[in-house]
C-alpha cells in the first residue's frame, strides 16, 4: 500500500517533469507586437486598404503580414475595474498575467491610480503613488527573462514612457507619472527598477524626450534637474535622436542603444512619409533591435509597440489609423522576415478595440475610406437626410467645432485630415473611446501552436512562458 | 513729457511691420468681429434640424482669435464630476476652447488651443487641425471669405456705403455672399440648394475689440502639446 503510493507520486512526478520538458525551450526569442487600439474593423480596414494601394482588383481578398501567422484566438481585455480597459491594464495583462485596474501600471489589481477624491497620484508628470498601502509590483515578463541573462529591448512610436512600452519594464499606479517612468529605466539612478539589472534593457527606441530631459532644456519637463539622456549616456548607452542617426550606428558592435526620436510621440506614419520627417519607420527600428538583441545567446525578449493608431483612432481619423496600422504590419513583416521561427516566437495583439464601426452594404471593391455605393447599384447610398456617408464611422467621438456635417462629397472623405462622423458626440478633440469588445490575437514561429480559441488576456503571460519552457 | 510721447509713438511705428502700416492707412479693417452661424436641413422624414452657435474673432494683421460663445448655463455643466491631475489626465475636457492662430512672416501657422480651465496652451500640430476645427485656412479663418477669390468675380451689385454683393452658384448650391472691403470681411454668407432641403447663414458684426487682448493673458499658462490630450 505504501509502496504502491509512493511509487505512483514518483510516478506522477515524472510525468508532470516530460510534461514540462516537452514544453522547454520551444522559443529561444520572443517578440511582442502590441497595435495599441487595433481592434477587428481596424484590422479589417487596413487590410482592405493595403490591397488597394496594391492594387489588387478585389482589395478584400488581401492579407496582412500579421494574417500569415498560423495561429489565432480572441482575446477579453476587460481589466480589474472596467469593462473597457486602458493601455495600462491592457498591456500589463499580457506581459504580467495580472489584471489590474485601469491607469496603473503592472501593480496588483488592488493599486489605485487615484486618491479616494479621484485626484490622480502624479502632477505634472511626477508621482505621488503613496508607498505604502496601494498594491505592489508583479514581475513582467521582461523582467523575468532579463534575470534570466536574456536580451532586453523594447520599441514603440509614442513616448517610450507611455503606458505600453512602460509595463514592461516600470511599475507605478498612475500611468501619467512619465517623468518617474522614466526614471525606472536608468541603471542605477534614483528611482532605478532593479528587477533590470545592473546594466537595464539593451535596445529602448520610441519617443518621449521631454521626460529625460530637465524642464531648463527646451521641451524638457523634469523637474528634478536630472538629465537622464545624459545618464543613460553615462551607463553605455549609444544614443540617437534621428532616423539618420540610427541608420549610421553599427548595430554589429553596439550592445546598448537608446533611440529618443522625438519630445513626445513620433509623428503618424502618413505625415512621417508626406513630410520627409527624420524619423525611423517603426520597421527601421524593429530591426535595429533584432540585429542588437539576437546577439544574446541565451535568447531575446522584445516588445514592438504601433502606438500611435490609437491616437488617430481617438481623433476618429480613419486614414491615419489605416496608415499607422500599416506601418505595424510592415514592422511585422521585417520581423518575420529576419528572424529564425523555428526558435523565434512572434505575437500580435491588441490591448484593446476603439468605437470603429464598418457599415454595409458597399460593393466590392469600394475604397475603404470612401462613401458607401451600394452593392446592387453602384449608387451612393443615403441616410434619412438624403446626405451620402462613409463605410467607417464611430460610435462616438469628439469631432470639428463645426456640429453639424455638409454634403459630403468623394474627395472631402478621402482627405488625410477627414475626420468620420460619428454617433454619441462627446465633444471635445480626440475624447473617441476604447471599444470593449474582443480583439484578435495571432502567433506565429516556435510555439505558436498553443495560441487558440477564447483567451483572456491574462492567459497569454502563462502561455509565452510554456512556450519558452520556463 | 513730450519727449516720452514721442519716444512711444516712434517705437510702436518701428515695431509695426511695413504691410501693417499700408494696411491701416488704406482701410482699417476690423479687428474683432462676433459672428452668428445657423443651419438648418430638412429630412426624407420631414424632419427639420437647426443648428446655431456664434464665435467672437479678434484680428490683427497675423493673429486670430477665434472663440466660441457658451452661455454660463452649459459652461462646464459637468464640472463636478471633472477629475483634476496636472499634465495628461485623458481626454480633458476643451470642447469648445478658444483657438490662438499665429501666422509668421513665410506664413507659417502656429496653432493653439488655449484651455482656461487647466490654464495650458495646447500646441497644434497640422496633423491635428482638423481635431481642434481648424481647416488650415488661414485667409478664409480671418476674413471668413477669400478676398482674392471674389476679386475674380464681379459683384452684383455695391451699396451705397461700398458692400459688394455676389452671387455664385456652386453644385446645386446658391451662395449670396456680402463682402465688406473696408472692414476685409464677408458680412454675410447665406447658401441654399435649390430644392430647399437645407440652408446655412453666417452673419458677422463688427464689434468692439476688448483693452487687453486675450492672448495677451496667458502669462502664467503652462505651454502644453496635443500629445497631453491623449491617452
Ligand atoms: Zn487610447
Amino acid at each position: 500500500m505504501k509502496r504502491s503510493f509512493l511509487s505512483g507520486a514518483i510516478l506522477t512526478c515524472v510525468a508532470a517533469m516530460s510534461a514540462n520538458t516537452l514544453h522547454a525551450a520551444e522559443a529561444k526569442n520572443i517578440i511582442f507586437f502590441l497595435g495599441d487600439g487595433m481592434g477587428p474593423v481596424t484590422q479589417t480596414a487596413a487590410r482592405i486598404y493595403a490591397g488597394e494601394k496594391a492594387g489588387l482588383a478585389v482589395p478584400e481578398t488581401h492579407k496582412l503580414a500579421m494574417e500569415k501567422l498560423g495561429y489565432a484566438a480572441r482575446i477579453k481585455t476587460y481589466s480589474e475595474d472596467a469593462q473597457t480597459t486602458d493601455s495600462a491594464p491592457g498591456m500589463a495583462s499580457y506581459i504580467t498575467g495580472s489584471k489590474s485596474k485601469n491607469e496603473v501600471i503592472s501593480m496588483t489589481p488592488d493599486t489605485n491610480p487615484n486618491d479616494p477624491s479621484g485626484n490622480a497620484y502624479q502632477v505634472n508628470g511626477d508621482s505621488t503613488c503613496p508607498t505604502t498601502n496601494n498594491g505592489q509590483a508583479v514581475e513582467t515578463l521582461l523582467e523575468t527573462l532579463k534575470a534570466k541573462n536574456y536580451g532586453t529591448g523594447i520599441v514603440s512610436t509614442t513616448r517610450i514612457t507611455h503606458a505600453t512600452p512602460a509595463t514592461t519594464y516600470a511599475h507605478i499606479c498612475n500611468r501619467n507619472a512619465e517623468n518617474t517612468i522614466a526614471a525606472q529605466m536608468v541603471p542605477n539612478g534614483a528611482g532605478y527598477n532593479t528587477r533590470l539589472g545592473t546594466d537595464g534593457m539593451d535596445v529602448v527606441l520610441g519617443g518621449g524626450r521631454r521626460h529625460f530631459l530637465p524642464t531648463t532644456v527646451s521641451g524638457g519637463r523634469r523637474t528634478d534637474s536630472r538629465n537622464l539622456v545624459e545618464e543613460m549616456k553615462t551607463a553605455g548607452y549609444t544614443y540617437v535622436t534621428t532616423g539618420t542617426e540610427l541608420s549610421a550606428v553599427n548595430l554589429a558592435t553596439t550592445n546598448k542603444l537608446l533611440g529618443l526620436f522625438n519630445a513626445s510621440d513620433l509623428n503618424y506614419d502618413l505625415d512621417r512619409v508626406k513630410s520627409s520627417i527624420n524619423e525611423p519607420s517603426l520597421a527601421d527600428m524593429t530591426k535595429a533591435a533584432i540585429q542588437v538583441l539576437s546577439r544574446n545567446q541565451t535568447g531575446y525578449f522584445l516588445m514592438v509597440e504601433g502606438g500611435r493608431i490609437d491616437h488617430a483612432l481617438h481623433g476618429t481619423n480613419a486614414k491615419r489609423a489605416l496608415e499607422d496600422t500599416l506601418a505595424f504590419d510592415a514592422a511585422i513583416k521585417a520581423a518575420v522576415e529576419s528572424v529564425d521561427l523555428s526558435n523565434t516566437l512572434i505575437i500580435v495583439t491588441a490591448d484593446h478595440d476603439h468605437v470603429m464601426a464598418f457599415n454595409g452594404y458597399s460593393k466590392i471593391g469600394n475604397p475603404i475610406l470612401g462613401l458607401m455605393r451600394d452593392y446592387v447599384t453602384g449608387n451612393t447610398t443615403k441616410d434619412k437626410q438624403g446626405k451620402p456617408f462613409t463605410t467607417l464611422v464611430f460610435g462616438n467621438g469628439g469631432g470639428p467645432r463645426e456640429a453639424t456635417r455638409a454634403e459630403l462629397l468623394e474627395a472631402d472623405v478621402l482627405a488625410d485630415d477627414y475626420l468620420q462622423e460619428v454617433g454619441v458626440k462627446l465633444g471635445s478633440a480626440g475624447s473617441e473611446t476604447h471599444g470593449g469588445g474582443d480583439v484578435r490575437l495571432t502567433a506565429g514561429g516556435a510555439g505558436s501552436q498553443r495560441f487558440k480559441g477564447t483567451l483572456n488576456n491574462t492567459d497569454i503571460h502563462g502561455l509565452i512562458k510554456q512556450a519558452m519552457g520556463l | 513729457m513730450k519727449k516720452t510721447g514721442f519716444n512711444l509713438l516712434l517705437r510702436s511705428i518701428v515695431l509695426l511691420p511695413l504691410f501693417t502700416i499700408a494696411n491701416h492707412i488704406l482701410a482699417a479693417p476690423a479687428d474683432a468681429l462676433r459672428v452668428e452661424y445657423h443651419q438648418w436641413k430638412l429630412g426624407k422624414d420631414g424632419v427639420r434640424q437647426e443648428m446655431s452657435y456664434s464665435e467672437l474673432l479678434y484680428r490683427q494683421p497675423d493673429s486670430l482669435w477665434i472663440e466660441r460663445e457658451v452661455p454660463e448655463a452649459a459652461q462646464r455643466s459637468s464640472h463636478d464630476e471633472h477629475h483634476h491631475g496636472g499634465l495628461g489626465h485623458k481626454h480633458d475636457d476643451v470642447t469648445g476652447a478658444p483657438l490662438w492662430i499665429v501666422r509668421d512672416t513665410q506664413g507659417k501657422l502656429d496653432v493653439k488651443l488655449v484651455d482656461r480651465h487647466e490654464k495650458r496652451v495646447i500646441e497644434i500640430a497640422e496633423a491635428y487641425y482638423a481635431n481642434v476645427g481648424f481647416d488650415g485656412h488661414w485667409v478664409e479663418s480671418w476674413n471668413l471669405a477669400d478676398p482674392e477669390s471674389l476679386k475674380k468675380l464681379k459683384p452684383t451689385t455695391v451699396s451705397e456705403n461700398g458692400l459688394e454683393t455676389y452671387e455664385i452658384q456652386r453644385g446645386n448650391q446658391q451662395i449670396t455672399l456680402v463682402w465688406n472691403p473696408k472692414g476685409q470681411y464677408a458680412k454675410t454668407i447665406t447658401a441654399k440648394d435649390s430644392k430647399g432641403l437645407s440652408g446655412r447663414t453666417i452673419k458677422a458684426s463688427e464689434i468692439t475689440s476688448p483693452k487687453t487682448l486675450p492672448w495677451a493673458q496667458l502669462g502664467n499658462y503652462l505651454s502644453r502639446d496635443y500629445s497631453d490630450l491623449l491617452d
